[in-house]
């Protein structure tokens, strides 16, 4: 007996809501951070699925857009980080509110 | 093999829920690598070899290496908190809800809408060539935006950037 493709969708369903409630209740920037990684490799493994169930190659090549696009985001992102904790010498993101009013 | 497929299906679900725990940065960075190379044996047993291979080395090898470069350049010791505020927990729960539900419908009508097609085995051959023919404009487009990656992970490591103002800080 196979495994059926939508064990893979349910899963990376679930590890999808992990990361979410991940990013909403950690307050640690980087932290933050890691949890939208397990975010997009959730995505990434329904596009693996989705591309076994309907016998295309197309899914593994968005998810290569996808990886590139990653460690395109973590460079630039873990750029700014360092220059957020250089000027406010914190990484909550509770601290970080010259935003706000 | 299916019982590999499971198990590592289970280890992932753990390392994830693993991260949502601990207090140390360097212990969550630990488990989201363990999480990735997790998910990496998922695709390879999904036929999708080269992906796999590249989950392994791209996310679990530099993407992990650059978080734990930043993390031992930022305090690693400092206290991390929740979001601990009552008001803001049925919000979050309901951002949640509200997510889960969505995705669990739009799968519950994709699984009716599409009948699967077995035999499936995919070749690195058949990639590449696809990628190279019909995908060619992407892949450049994309290499390009990793030049400009590149200029701008450069200009947000300069020492201070409004530089002929402030260039007191000689260290």
């Amino acid at each position: 007996m196979r495994i059926t493709p939508d064990f893979f969708v349910i899963l990376s369903v679930i590890l999808f809501t992990i990361g979410l409630i991940g990013v909403l209740i950690r307050r640690n920037l980087i932290i933050i951070f890691m949890f939208i990684e397990l975010m997009l490799n959730a995505v990434n493994l329904s596009f693996i699925a989705y591309s076994y169930k309907l016998g295309q190659v197309d899914g593994q090549i968005y998810v290569f857009f996808v990886m590139v696009l990653a460690a395109v985001e973590v460079a630039v992102g873990l750029g700014l980080i360092m220059l957020i904790y250089r000027n406010k010498k914190t990484l909550d993101v509770d601290d970080i509110n010259i935003m706000k009013n | 093999m299916n019982i590999l497929v499971y198990v590592f299906a289970v280890l992932s679900v753990i390392f994830a829920i693993n991260m949502l725990f601990q207090k140390k940065m360097v212990n969550v960075a630990l488990s989201l690598m363990g999480c990735m190379a997790s998910l990496a044996v998922l695709f390879i047993s999904l036929y999708a070899t080269f992906v796999g291979l590249l989950q392994l080395v791209v996310y679990a090898g530099a993407v992990m290496v650059l978080f734990l470069i930043i993390i031992s350049l930022v305090d690693p010791f400092g206290k991390i908190k929740y979001a601990f505020s009552s008001k803001l927990w049925a919000f979050f729960t309901g951002i949640v809800g509200i997510i889960f539900g969505l995705l669990v419908y739009v799968i519950y009508k994709s699984h009716k809408a599409i009948n699967t097609i077995a035999s499936s085995k995919f070749d690195i051959k058949a990639l590449s060539h696809r990628l190279f023919t019909v995908y060619l404009l992407p892949f450049e487009v994309v290499s390009i935006l990793i030049m400009v990656g590149i200029i701008g992970a450069i200009y947000f490591g300069k020492k201070n950037l409004d530089s002929g103002e402030k260039d007191e800080d000689n260290s």
